[in-house]
């Protein structure tokens, strides 16, 4: 029985703002197991990446965590004071940025900026054996020692974010979450970077939550994939299951927006109309607006968040005993 | 039968860079770049970042002028005229839709007052007149009603919506040919297939002709009907759709077709046998751009650059050892 | 858009302050026959001379100047010259600035170097040593070649800005659109840039007015002006000549010169309430 690193329970996050408070993340729940790759996928406005950063407290500004609960290792993240967060942050779970390329100090050379993340925490270590480790990390994903005196802006986008990957692994956390890591690289670059990830996962064995709105990468990489629609994850299990028969007809809205490289060609629908104004939500389930197979209950009621088979989930009255909609199978 | 309506043949372009004491460098964006595009076909250039994809699409719209080669457009050069009728001429047959759909629209105007400039310019309406036909216009790209869109401003629309915008403006000058830059790359994934199938559309019911520019080799198959693959500012490959993706022999396009997010196949995939990055287009590699990367380069591939030569039935390779 | 930028600088708090304190001068200005208790050269009333170099009565509430006129009434009708200078050579210099910048930036190459050239001489000429050697040199005296002297040196640096903004926003994507659809480049320069650089245009000329008051202040308390016209400038210079600041005479230098540091921060307000509508990161939530 794999051990629980994360347990995420009725979490609400947003932003406080004139016009109202804004919950970008809608009381979401999961768990993350040990050594488990979790995809979020999700299109812009989702709350994704308000999610990501909730889970390290790391919203600024007008954000903030509402309510809600994020277990790591019997402690409550979302109770713990700045300066407990601050142990955890790194050591046990750390991030890669969305635009990693801006995270990075352009001033500093990446030496400087690895052996700052280890005496951060090690603040004891000599300086010699902390370059030293840099020089592992690094080699780690495949950069040359050379390189550790480079400033970031002699490097490429996939070195670059092959840096703040080595950064993220440094104290070798339990959890790794990546903000759109890709989204901004060659689809070359992007697979050798999934490769590498995958490599030191075999090795570290670290749980990795992975946020991205390219669902035809997710499907390949991950063990279990959420998806994320206006604040909510509607649908969650795993990704085999999720991909060939999924519940909720906006999961399969988003599989039918990546036509295949092989196979057969039919016309592919995308998802008409646009995700509801968080000020103005609909009635009911969120997503019937867009719906193709709306039912009356659909605008009356919100759906629950049940368990449909087996550790696959999705909050959707079509997949209700009872309702004539089977669920679709696409192979 | 079908004819030729844009044929390159050999255009090159360079962009120069550096100040007046050093020597200067130029950034080889496109290089001998030659192909052909039939009436009512869509035509894929897929390519990564630094592949002068988008140069491509900038040459042909006039908004740079190459170093040399041609660039015909029903038989004639482009760049022989350079008279503001022939200009006008050519601006209302050729258009282009851009890759960012906010920037692509000025932030200041409203939707009414864009897509009225097109018939101004073109004298394709006359002030009484020309709101029946935006109206016409935004029914025909989906924005319906079209009465609540007419007063809007870009930053009220979505992505979707804008990109909309940017189709009806130029849809209405009743192009031949589209160039399209990306148009779909920053988008919301759900609007990503509507814009591409109404693309297909306009090809369908007013054949309308395209050149569609993108980096997702998936999305290419799906629209178009043949590719042509870019790299480093050369053209490497370019076959029928299909048979490009399923016959590829340049190992360039090998390594794109590898390298391309495959959910089926999930994740059981070999992994990437090729290494390195993207080179500088300042100082490219001698010979073929690719040999650094290729597990199959040789003497000859390092010194000699390889002719685009036709290997089968209309597929052409710039290589001296295909594969497959 | 211009409807949302004007209803925007209303509710800004600075923006209004600054305009309330404009409005006042402006409101001296054109009333102010009706709001001094005297004319500016009047130096009796009937019958009965004003004392000379008196300090503040309740006749004359800031007192009189060496000639026996009110300092109070010489400065409410003060206003309508300063401030009508002022804003003229804004206006002037501020249009100038917007041509030179917008033809400068989008014609760009050889034309572009040659204007930026220019500009860049008066840039780098100090301007008050300048502004002093060419008003030295004009054979009149008064308004009118102040007006001309400050504009001939102030629109280089207004000119500087607008360029670099054109620049920028000729390189986004909806001009290349513009382009590619056959507009013309007039047309795109005042159709689709102008409305774009709207609150630099704004800013330009709140700072060429607050430069062309200071200017213009400078220039008559040194003596350059028509001394005998009355502005506040010409009240420093007055003031200054006659001692006023040696016998401590405080009612007759300190209102002029508080009055166009006021007015100068009239200007100064709106300026900052332009800058934190046009870029919303300032703009308090």
């Amino acid at each position: 029985m794999e051990s629980l690193v994360l347990k995420i329970t009725d979490l609400e996050a947003g932003y406080v703002t004139k016009g109202g408070d804004f919950k970008a993340v809608d009381r979401v729940s999961f768990n993350l197991k040990k050594g488990e790759f979790l995809g979020i996928a999700g299109e812009s406005g989702c709350g994704k990446s308000t999610l990501a950063y909730a889970i390290l407290n790391l919203l600024e500004d007008n954000g903030k965590i509402f309510s809600g609960s994020i277990h790591f290792k019997e402690k409550d993240l979302v109770q713990l004071s700045e300066k407990e967060l601050t142990q955890i942050r790194w050591r046990d779970i750390s991030m890669v940025f969305q635009s990693a390329m801006n995270a990075l100090n352009p001033v500093l050379t990446i030496e400087d900026q690895l052996v700052d993340v280890i005496l951060a925490h090690h603040k004891k270590l000599a300086p010699k054996k902390a370059v030293e480790r840099a020089a592992e990390m690094l080699e780690l994903v495949d950069i040359t020692a050379d390189r550790l005196k480079a400033y970031p802006h002699q490097l490429s986008g996939g070195m670059k974010q092959r840096v703040m990957i080595a950064m993220a692994l440094m104290l070798e956390p339990e959890i790794i979450i990546m903000d759109e890591p890709t989204t901004a690289l060659d689809v070359v670059v992007q697979r050798t970077i999934i490769e590498k990830i995958a490599d030191l996962r075999n090795i570290f064995n670290f749980s990795v939550i992975f946020i991205t709105h390219d669902l035809s990468l997710l499907v390949e990489i991950s063990d279990t994939l959420a998806i994320m629609y206006s604040g909510e994850i509607i649908e969650y299990g795993p990704a085999d299951q999720v991909y060939s028969a999924p519940i909720h007809p906006y999961t399969k809205g988003l599989m039918d927006s990546f036509p295949p490289l092989t196979g057969e060609l039919i016309e592919f629908g995308g998802i008409a109309g646009k995700p509801p104004d968080f000020l103005k939500l609909p009635s009911g389930c969120r997503f019937h607006p867009r719906c193709s197979k709306k039912m009356p209950i659909c605008v009356s009621t919100v759906p629950d968040f049940e368990e449909i088979k087996t550790d696959h989930s999705a909050s959707c009255f079509l997949s209700k005993p009872g309702s004539n909609q089977p669920t679709t199978d696409l192979k | 039968m079908s004819e030729t309506l844009l044929e390159l043949q050999n255009v090159t372009k360079h962009f120069a860079i550096g100040g007046f004491k050093r020597k200067k460098q130029f950034v080889h964006a496109m290089d001998n770049v030659s192909f052909s595009l039939n009436k009512g076909e869509i035509l894929s250039i897929v390519g990564e970042s630094g592949s002068g994809k988008t140069t491509v699409a900038k040459v042909i719209s006039k908004i740079y002028q190459p170093e040399s080669g041609q660039v015909l457009f029903e038989n004639q050069n482009i760049f022989d005229k350079k008279d503001r009728t022939a200009t006008l001429a050519y601006r209302k047959k050729v258009q282009m839709i851009f890759q960012d759909p906010f920037s692509s629209l000025n932030p200041t105007h409203a939707i009414r007052s864009i897509l009225t400039r097109p018939f101004m310019i073109h004298g394709l309406a006359t002030a009484k007149n020309v709101d029946g036909k935006i109206k016409d216009l935004l029914t025909l790209v989906g924005m319906e009603p079209p009465d609540q869109f007419m007063n809007k401003f870009p930053h009220e629309l979505s992505g979707g919506q804008r990109q909309r915008i940017n189709i009806a403006r130029v849809i209405s000058v009743n192009p031949i040919l589209l160039i399209a830059d990306e148009p779909t790359s920053m988008l919301d994934v759900s609007i990503r297939m509507i814009i591409m199938n109404m693309i297909k559309q306009f090809r369908d019911t007013q054949g309308i002709s395209y050149i569609y520019i993108t980096h997702d080799l998936a999305g290419a198959r799906y629209i178009a009907d043949r590719i042509a693959v870019m790299y480093a500012g050369m053209i490497m490959e370019i076959a029928e759709a299909n048979t490009l993706i399923q016959k590829a022999h340049h190992p360039y396009t090998q390594l794109l077709r590898s390298a391309a997010p495959q959910p089926e196949k999930r994740f059981n995939k070999q992994k990437l046998t090729t290494k390195g990055d993207i080179p500088s287009l300042i100082d490219p590699p001698s010979g073929c751009r690719f040999h650094p990367r290729c597990p199959h380069a040789d003497d000859q591939c390092s010194n000699q650059i390889p002719e685009l030569k036709e290997f089968s039935n209309n597929h052409f390779v710039r290589c001296f050892k295909p594969q497959g | 858009m211009i409807k949302d930028m004007f209803r925007l600088f209303f509710e800004n708090k600075k923006a209004l302050s600054g305009l309330i304190i404009l409005i006042c001068f402006i409101f001296v200005a054109v009333a102010a026959p009706l709001v001094a208790p005297y004319g500016p050269k009047q130096n009796e009333m009937d019958g009965k001379s004003f004392p000379l170099m008196d300090s503040p009565s309740p006749r004359h509430i800031l007192g009189t100047t060496h000639a026996g006129y009110d300092i109070f009434s010489r400065l409410i009708h003060g206003t309508q010259l300063t401030l009508g200078v002022g804003l003229t050579t804004g206006i002037i210099t501020t249009f100038v600035s917007l041509l030179v910048g917008l033809f400068s930036g989008y014609m760009k190459g050889p034309i572009d170097d040659g204007i930026s050239f220019i500009t860049n001489v008066f840039l780098v000429i100090p301007s008050l040593p300048l502004i002093i050697v060419i008003a030295s040199y004009v054979p009149m005296r008064g308004v009118i070649p102040i007006i001309f002297v400050l504009s001939i040196t102030g629109w280089a640096w207004g000119a500087r800005v607008v360029r670099a903004q054109v620049l920028s926003i000729g390189e986004r994507e909806f001009i290349k659109v513009s382009e590619v659809l056959g507009e013309r480049p007039i047309v795109i320069v005042f159709r689709e840039i102008l409305p774009n650089i709207i609150s630099l245009v704004m800013a330009t000329f709140f700072t060429s007015t607050i430069a062309a008051i200071i200017g213009e202040a400078t220039l008559e308390f040194i003596g350059l002006g028509n001394v005998a016209a009355v502005t506040w400038g010409t009240m420093l210079f007055w003031a200054q000549n006659n001692g006023a600041l040696l016998f401590g005479a405080w009612w007759w230098f300190l209102p002029p010169g508080v009055c166009i540091g006021l007015l100068g921060t009239s200007f100064a307000l709106m300026n900052f309430a332009i800058d934190e509508i046009s870029n919303p990161k300032i703009r308090k939530r």
